[in-house]
């Protein structure tokens, strides 16, 4: 696993951005869950909706690599 | 200042309403999750996962709904304020559900994925959050006569606790899927085949 990290064109603090916008949405539902305070849930609510418009974006601005 | 309801059938609704937010769409993301493994053996595309992160911040909104009247906390203003994070999301969802059918809307296009009653899955898409629009507009202009609260009743809260658990249950069960479809990569291919992590960890090759 961690020659996978190693590997050439890739780097050990590469991140997953799916993965990690998903544990960043489920640790703002455990807290919406317990009833916390809007000075934590909103900020992170709105950190969650940041970085999924974000990805969004670079989904929808990247090119696509044709060749015809 | 109008005197809010803090009992009968408008609070019980709205507690309940937001259950229905949060249990139709771990339905949604369980059937999308589904046509993962059964049948045509979909896999998830980059905007196909970004619409049910739309979704789950739409959920995180309802369960802080609920959170917040089990606490006994819930004011009008904090409930108007969860439903604005439910309309800015379901914009969100909207435009990434809008764009993914303009990319199949051309003649002759099959579309993305297998479909559900004549409809692709981001067609539904679209339309839920449309609903969940509607279902904001509704609420918010019923306000001071729907601001939950929650049931004394011991089993009706446990009923409650165990409805938001299986809405966060379906999120954990997505980090785990979108762990796996997207390996060590940085974003997700942007038309899936396989499960790269299977392929990063030298399990298939």
């Amino acid at each position: 696993m961690l020659s996978v990290l190693r590997s050439p064109g890739r780097c050990a603090e590469e991140v997953r951005v799916d993965t990690l916008i998903f544990i960043e949405l489920l640790a703002t539902a455990f807290l919406a869950n317990r009833g916390a305070k809007s000075r934590v849930v909103v900020p992170m609510f709105v950190l969650g909706l940041v970085l999924v418009a974000l990805v969004f974006k670079h989904h929808a601005t990247s090119t696509l690599d044709l060749s015809f | 200042m109008a005197a809010q309801r803090t009992s009968g059938l408008g609070p019980t609704l709205g507690f309940w309403f937001a259950h229905v937010v949060a249990v139709a769409y771990a339905v949604v993301i369980l059937m999308a999750i589904s046509t993962q493994f059964v049948g045509a053996k979909d896999m998830p595309c980059p905007l196909c996962m970004l619409q049910r992160m739309a979704m789950v911040l739409i959920g995180i909104a309802s369960i802080w709904i609920i959170g917040q009247a089990r606490k006994g906390i819930l004011t009008a203003s904090s409930y108007v304020r969860c439903f604005g994070l439910m309309i800015v999301a379901a914009l969100l969802g909207m435009s990434m559900s809008g764009r993914q059918i303009l990319l199949h809307i051309t003649p002759g296009d099959p579309g993305y994925g297998g479909t559900v009653l004549g409809l692709h899955l981001y067609t539904w898409a679209f339309i839920t959050f449309a609903i969940v629009l509607l279902y904001s507009g509704i609420m918010l202009t019923l306000t001071d006569r729907t601001l939950p609260v929650a049931p004394s009743s011991r089993g009706l809260r446990l009923l409650s606790s165990v409805l938001v658990w299986v809405f966060i249950a379906v999120i954990a069960a997505n980090v785990v899927l979108v762990f796996a479809e997207e390996g060590f990569s940085w974003y997700l291919p942007d038309d899936p085949s396989r499960y790269e992590l299977l392929y990063d960890l030298g399990i298939k090759s």
